[in-house]
């Protein structure tokens, strides 16, 4: 079970990037540098391979995830009819599994857009209005951050009880900004300082003009990496709420759920967990990697001389 | 002299910037004119004041930094300190325009530079982005940059660092503005450059008959595009003149200083003069001559403030010195008076 850990979260809220580099890397440029990384490559096939699997799901899935058989086939171990087994309601697992992508991927990706979002306007407005808002701004989130996340999502589920996975998505999104906010303000405020940008109102361009053209475009890498990361985060945390029951309602079912069904038959049906365990370990360890060589590439310091 | 036609008027201009060391008194009641169509000199080293000044006029000084009340930037009938935002915003490229030190990072590096200039026509007038590009590719082509329409699609770093001078240049000048600002544009490049560069502000000032405020450590570029220098340490103007007169005549210790610790080709062997000590901290200008404590000629008067005492001929200097020659020797024949 990968866990929802302080250490992962902080991971994500307390990333600093580089300073941005000069000339920055351009999306040609870019994709020059990160095809010849063959890491990066096969992070990137595992991430494909996944993501193909949540798209075609209705496709690839030998049986309805939900359909269950003959009493007598439950708890099956992986054969040729049943690839990852059968759960003790007879379901195919495997079908499961694939489901739960969807069901995985789209709450983690919709949660990182919702945290991205939030976070950047929130963040680029203190950044750049600074004076006291910012000093106000900056506070609230060191104070947010220091809530610890599972505490905070749990004590919020505890007091709503069952939620529809559009409203998780939207809890696990608003409560993951914090530190996206933290990130996009720091960046804002350093470019602010920037030559350029003093320029650009020197020669008369109106604040929102300076922050849209000349400031917004500079947070791309930045924010790039910190989405990527966020994905693989978010999966982990959507996966700890399901474990732990606070997930997406029946009969949906998202690894994490997979999981928590699977939980009380590890010693005598170990497939039960390790496969949704494979695909969730996989995916995170898949999407950090690419986010880890997005960032390397990034770095002023891998560009090819102009 | 009594056309002269003053287009911009500082006025105890005070500009201070609130430190964890206490108040740092960058600009300290700093005033002075530029007319319409001069090119005014302000040179000083580094942390005199000079920049914060430049910053000032436009108001471009941001929080911790202020400019104190009781300050007045008189430029085209109205305080420019009065202004509301959008007013300001109308003045700065349009009226006023500057080009800054380096040209490496005050280019947007994700931009075109045709781009960039553009930007400029965009953000003051209603042209299409067509017209616009237009006019960019003009004033490339009037500050010298070859293949202009080729080069306005080049990014920033595609360029030399005279080339991104010009198009800092381009930006500023292509609204014709009545004043530029420049600040060390030369600074940071070589000295082959640098003289292009300064002949074509001096070429485009003649053309759009604009004023220049031209700030620089360097007196050789004062020296040769000049009209009236004024001289700024520890953020007060301790010397104004001509640009005969303060060459020929410096009447402050420290401009003397400044001007031995200049390289002259008729004296090629002598070893160059430096002044000793270093400007003391903005957060404590001491009481009294803050020149005082580097200079060799001090003396008890100068434990007061001095005034910027005129000298006549539009000299003026901070030290009590031209004070006391001038009692002891009232008939000198100072500068003939052209008032």
């Amino acid at each position: 079970m990968a866990d929802v850990t302080p250490a992962s979260v902080a991971a994500f809220a307390d990333y600093a990037p580089p300073v941005t580099s000069l000339p920055p890397a351009q999306p040609a440029t870019l994709w020059k540098t990160l095809r010849r990384d063959r890491t990066f490559r096969s992070a990137l096939a595992v991430l494909g391979v996944i993501v193909g699997a949540a798209i075609f799901a209705p496709l690839l899935a030998p049986y309805d995830p939900a359909a269950q058989f003959d009493l007598t086939t439950r708890l099956q171990a992986p054969s040729a009819a049943h690839w990852f087994g059968t759960d003790p309601v007879t379901r195919d697992v495997l079908s499961r599994v694939v489901f739960g992508a969807r069901i995985s991927l789209t709450i983690a990706f919709l949660a990182v857009a919702l945290s991205l979002t939030i976070g950047t306007v929130v963040g680029a407005a203190a950044g750049f209005v600074g004076g006291s808002f910012d000093a106000f701004v900056a506070r609230s989130i060191d104070a947010l951050l220091s809530i610890p996340r599972v505490l905070l999502l749990l004590s919020v589920l505890s007091l709503w009880g069952e939620l529809s996975t559009r409203a998780l998505v939207v809890l696990i999104g608003t409560t993951g900004w914090f530190g996206v906010a933290r990130l996009v303000r720091g960046e804002v405020a350093a470019l602010r300082q920037r030559d350029f940008v003093t320029a650009s109102r020197a020669l008369g361009a109106r604040g929102m003009r300076v922050l849209v053209r000349h400031v917004v475009p500079h947070l791309a890498s930045p924010i790039l990496v910190a989405a990527t990361l966020g994905v693989g985060h978010m999966i982990v945390v959507e996966a700890g709420l399901s474990f732990l029951g606070f997930g997406v309602p029946q009969p949906d079912a998202s690894w994490g759920s997979i999981i928590r069904d699977g939980r009380e038959f590890m010693q005598t049906a170990w497939w039960l967990t390790a496969f949704p365990g494979l695909a969730l370990v996989l995916t995170v360890l898949a999407v950090n990697v690419v986010s880890d060589r997005l960032r390397a590439a990034l770095s002023p310091r891998q560009l090819p001389a102009p | 002299m009594n056309e002269r036609n003053t287009l911009l008027a500082v006025e105890n201009l005070r500009t201070s910037y609130r430190t964890t060391h206490g108040t740092a008194r960058a600009v300290d009641n700093v005033s002075f004119n530029i007319d319409a169509g001069e090119i005014l000199g302000i040179v000083g080293e580094s942390g005199c004041g000079k920049t914060a000044t430049a910053l000032s006029v436009l108001r471009l000084i941001d929080p911790p930094g202020r400019i104190e009340a009781g300050s007045h930037l008189w430029f085209e009938g109205h305080d420019l300190l009065t202004l509301d935002e959008e007013a300001i915003r109308q003045v700065r490229g349009r009226r006023i325009a500057m080009v800054f030190q380096e040209p490496m990072t005050a280019l947007n590096p994700v931009f075109t530079v045709g781009d960039q200039v553009a930007e400029v026509v965009r953000v003051h007038t209603s042209a299409t982005r067509r017209e616009a590009w237009a006019r960019a590719v003009a004033m490339l082509d009037r500050v010298g940059i070859p293949e202009p329409a080729i080069r306005a699609r080049s990014y920033p770093h595609q360029l030399s660092g005279g080339l991104r001078q010009r198009v800092l240049i381009a930006m500023a000048l292509v609204m014709r503005p009545a004043l530029l600002i420049a600040d060390e544009p030369t600074t940071a490049l070589d000295v082959t450059i640098q003289a292009q560069i300064l002949e074509l502000l001096q070429e485009l000032q003649r053309e759009m008959g604009m004023a220049v405020m031209l700030i620089t450590h360097d007196l050789g570029v004062v020296a040769e595009v000049a009209q009236r220098v004024i001289v700024m340490y520890a953020g007060q103007v301790v010397e104004e003149a001509g640009v005969q007169d303060l060459f020929s005549s410096p009447r402050h210790p420290y401009t003397r200083g400044l001007l031995r610790a200049m390289p002259r080709a008729r004296r090629a062997a002598e070893r160059l003069q430096t002044i000793p000590g270093t400007v003391p901290s903005p957060t404590a200008w001491p009481a009294g001559c803050r020149f005082r404590d580097r200079c060799a000629d001090a003396f008890e008067p100068c434990g007061n403030p001095p005034d910027l005492f005129d000298l006549g001929g539009g000299h003026r200097a901070r030290c009590f010195l031209t004070q006391v020659t001038a009692a002891t020797a009232p008939t000198e024949p100072s500068m003939p008076s052209r008032i």
